[in-house]
């Protein structure tokens, strides 16, 4: 934006100021001069009227030689304070009465009176009778002393000299004025210069920001990445190892367990770790159920103690009338473990580890009539403050490359959100951190819990199941799983295949499909599955699907990949038995 | 001529001033009628006759001198410079009242058949100024002349010159010694 120097528009008051005093003051001399002159005028016509006024009276005195008479009548004249000298002349012009105020005497004979000058008016009137002429009468008139005239024009001078002053501040005023104007116009322009170069230099540093942020972005991006590739590369190593050694015929029984042992408790921490990914996305699709708290604590307390190791002891503080809560309970599993792993891994010189549940009343949770709270105290070495603010942020870790996601706390937080709960974090450096889940409690009872083993053992039902999976792999292990509980596989590589499986004729008691699939996704197929055959069962599996995560299932079984044996023979038995009657 | 009427004029003014320290009253009769002579004349000039007794501007004021008197030739040299308003002054010498018609001013100065008392009495009522002399006698006329401190002062009555349809002038009743007022119209 271009500021221009303000223009000089207005006349310059830097002279006219002056000119205009100096117009004042000649004014007010003109008005003290046009004054005094028309005083002296009129002390002239004064002068002149007394003694016309005394040649009248003075008349019949000089005729009839009353020389007594004509003193009286110029003594009259004493009372004029002006009047400095008064002089009667005969005809002759011989002096015949008069008085004078000061030491000049009058002059004796008319020749001697003087015209003008000096600081008297002098006035001469003859003195007639009947048109003819019998004396003279001789007037001097003082003109005002000077101290009285100035004091006449002080109030003009004091009048043009108060404005002239006014003037006179005003037109510093008005100099002042600009002068401060132009200076502000100048600041105006060089503070529109800096504007400029300073929104350059926001634009500069936003664009640097912006640079910045993204190489953050790939750092973070890449540790993420580095520490799933290195666990994943860790258990990928531990899994592919024991199937490799699995494959030799050799083997004894106890390896051969020991070695499956190794694969299946490896591909659950792998599962762990996805989990933990789609949970800090808050992405995961939750499956909540009514659970006891305490219950679920109590059942993870020999495997948290072994996580732990030695030096760190473990211990629950639980309230034994707790209210249950409605949770994810694998989800709500996960968390606990990781509160207690990041507790551990603050503690590497030992320590005490307590997990506390307590009613409470959280006004902070919306629309809840009360809350449950679950603490886990430790005694590590705690947060600082700045630390504090980051914990919960994805991808912010303390720990090593390798040893830490930066996913932990923030799959906790993203949880406990999703379940409409809040966390808090409570820490002293040097003393130990609290966290605490804050879940809304429910009204609904715990459904008990039944042993899946004996579940499993108990329903042995099979039948024909449709299998829809496009990735291969998959396909073909979860056919092995399938024919492995007993029910007789047909697969499908897409959406289209399997309608036109059900359109050919073909029965089938369950249709188990994936959700993400080129062309037709699962929940489509299942939509129109439905519809033509409302009775058939239909269960979904999926290892990420953006519709389940935000609009859920729509009511379908489902199964999260990586799904273990029990949890898909659990499933599919619990859809089943309404298909006895499908055919 | 004028020049040395004009003289002795001053002569006349300056010589009882001198004398007026010794608070005598030597003045010779002579300089002294000059005085009054050069006094009748002016009186014209403070008196208002009534509508029609002065006639046109320049027809003469009448200065009539009636039985006895001192007056010289100088009277009527004096007169005959006197100007009051255009006016001309004439000096007319009677020997009797009976001649007083169409007379402004007169001086009554008696004879021995007419006495000035009956001379003023004979006047009465006509619009003339009549003027005595305190030589002449205590009869009183408009005028009456006296000397007063060595100078030739006078006494008006304006009651008489009212009674006459005359006017005088406040200027000349202001140098009068006395002046008997005439009644409030």
């Amino acid at each position: 934006m271009k500021w221009p120097l303000p223009e000089r528009t207005h006349p310059d008051f830097s002279i006219a100021v002056p000119l205009m005093v100096a117009l004042l003051l000649l004014a007010g001399l003109w008005i003290i001069y046009q004054n005094e002159l028309t005083y002296r005028q009129e002390q002239q016509r004064a002068a002149q009227v007394q003694a016309r006024i005394l040649a009248e009276s003075v008349t019949a005195a000089l005729d009839f030689d009353d020389r007594l008479a004509a003193q009286e009548a110029a003594n009259a004249l004493r009372a004029s304070q002006q009047v400095q000298m008064a002089g009667i002349y005969d005809v002759s012009g011989n002096l015949f009465a008069g008085y004078h105020r000061n030491e000049t005497a009058l002059p004796s004979n008319i020749s001697g009176i003087a015209q003008s000058g000096g600081s008297l008016f002098h006035e001469t009137v003859p003195v007639t009778r009947g048109g003819t002429r019998v004396g003279l009468v001789y007037l001097a008139s003082a003109v005002d002393p000077l101290s009285r005239r100035l004091s006449r024009y002080a109030m003009i001078a004091l009048l043009v000299l108060m404005t002239s002053l006014v003037l006179a501040v005003l037109g510093y005023g008005q100099f002042a004025l600009r002068r401060a104007n132009r200076a502000l116009g100048e600041q105006a322009f060089s503070l529109a210069e800096t504007n400029r170069q300073l929104e350059f230099e926001m634009e500069e540093r936003s664009r640097t920001e912006d640079q910045l942020r993204q190489a953050q972005k790939m750092q973070a991006l890449g540790q993420l990445t580095g520490g799933i590739a290195h666990d994943f590369n860790n258990l990928l190593t531990v899994i592919q190892g024991s199937a490799d050694i699995l494959r030799r015929s050799e083997l004894t029984d106890e390896k051969r367990i020991r070695f499956a042992t190794a694969i299946v408790e490896s591909s659950a921490r792998a599962a762990l770790l996805t989990g933990q990914l789609l949970a800090f996305a808050r992405r995961q699709p939750l499956q909540p159920e009514v659970v006891d708290l305490n219950q679920r604590i109590r059942t993870m307390m020999t495997m948290l103690e072994t996580t732990l190791g030695t030096g760190v002891t473990l211990e629950a503080d639980l309230d034994q009338n707790l209210r249950p809560v409605e949770v994810d309970p694998g989800q709500l599993e996960v968390a606990l473990l990781n509160i207690v792993v990041n507790a551990r891994d603050a503690m590497p010189d030992g320590g005490a580890i307590v997990i506390r549940t307590r009613n409470v009343t959280a006004s902070e949770l919306d629309g809840s009539d009360g809350a449950v709270a679950m603490a886990v105290e430790d005694t590590g070495r705690g947060i600082e403050p700045e630390v504090c603010e980051r914990v919960f942020e994805p991808f912010f870790t303390t720990k090593t490359v390798g040893k830490g996601t930066g996913l932990g706390l923030s799959q906790v937080y993203g949880f406990t959100v999703q379940s409409g709960g809040i966390v808090k974090l409570a820490s002293e450096v040097g003393k130990g951190t609290t966290v605490t889940m804050v879940l809304p409690a429910s009204a609904r009872s715990p459904a008990i819990e039944e042993p899946r083993d004996a579940k499993l053992a108990a329903r042995n039902v099979s039948g024909c199941i449709l299998l829809v999976e496009d990735n291969e792999g998959v396909g073909n292990f979860a056919e092995t799983l399938l024919g492995e509980l007993g029910h007789d596989v047909v697969r499908a590589r897409n959406g289209q295949e399997a309608l036109q499986l059900t359109e050919s004729g073909a029965t089938f008691d369950l249709v188990f499909t994936d959700v993400v699939m080129p062309g037709m996704s699962g929940l489509e197929l299942a939509g129109k599955l439905r519809q033509r055959h409302p009775h058939l069962p239909i269960v979904l599996t999926t290892g990420y699907s953006d519709k389940i995560a935000s609009a859920g299932a729509e009511g379908y079984p489902l199964i999260s990949k990586p799904y273990r044996l029990e949890t898909l023979a659990a499933t599919i038995d619990k859809a089943l038995p309404a298909a006895e009657s499908y055919h | 001529m004028l020049h040395s009427a004009i003289i002795r004029t001053c002569l006349a003014v300056a010589l009882p001033l001198a004398t007026v320290g010794h608070g005598t009253a030597a003045q010779p009769p002579s300089l002294e009628m000059d005085v009054k002579a050069a006094f009748l004349p002016k009186f014209a000039a403070y008196i208002n006759w009534p509508p029609g007794a002065l006639g046109a501007p320049d027809e003469p004021i009448q200065l009539c001198i009636i039985g006895r008197n001192s007056f010289g030739p100088g009277l009527d040299e004096v007169a005959g410079r006197e100007r009051i308003d255009q006016h001309p002054v004439q000096v007319r010498r009677l020997n009797s009242t009976a001649e007083a018609a169409g007379c402004h001013i007169a001086f009554v100065g008696g004879t021995t058949k007419e006495s000035p008392a009956k001379m003023l009495g004979a006047l009465q009522g006509q619009p003339i100024l009549t003027v005595t002399d305190d030589r002449g006698g205590a009869d009183r006329g408009m005028v009456h002349f006296v000397l007063k401190g060595g100078r030739v002062r006078f006494h008006i009555d304006d009651a008489l010159a009212a009674r006459s349809n005359l006017g005088i002038s406040a200027r000349l009743l202001s140098l009068a010694v006395s002046v008997r007022q005439r009644a409030r119209a």
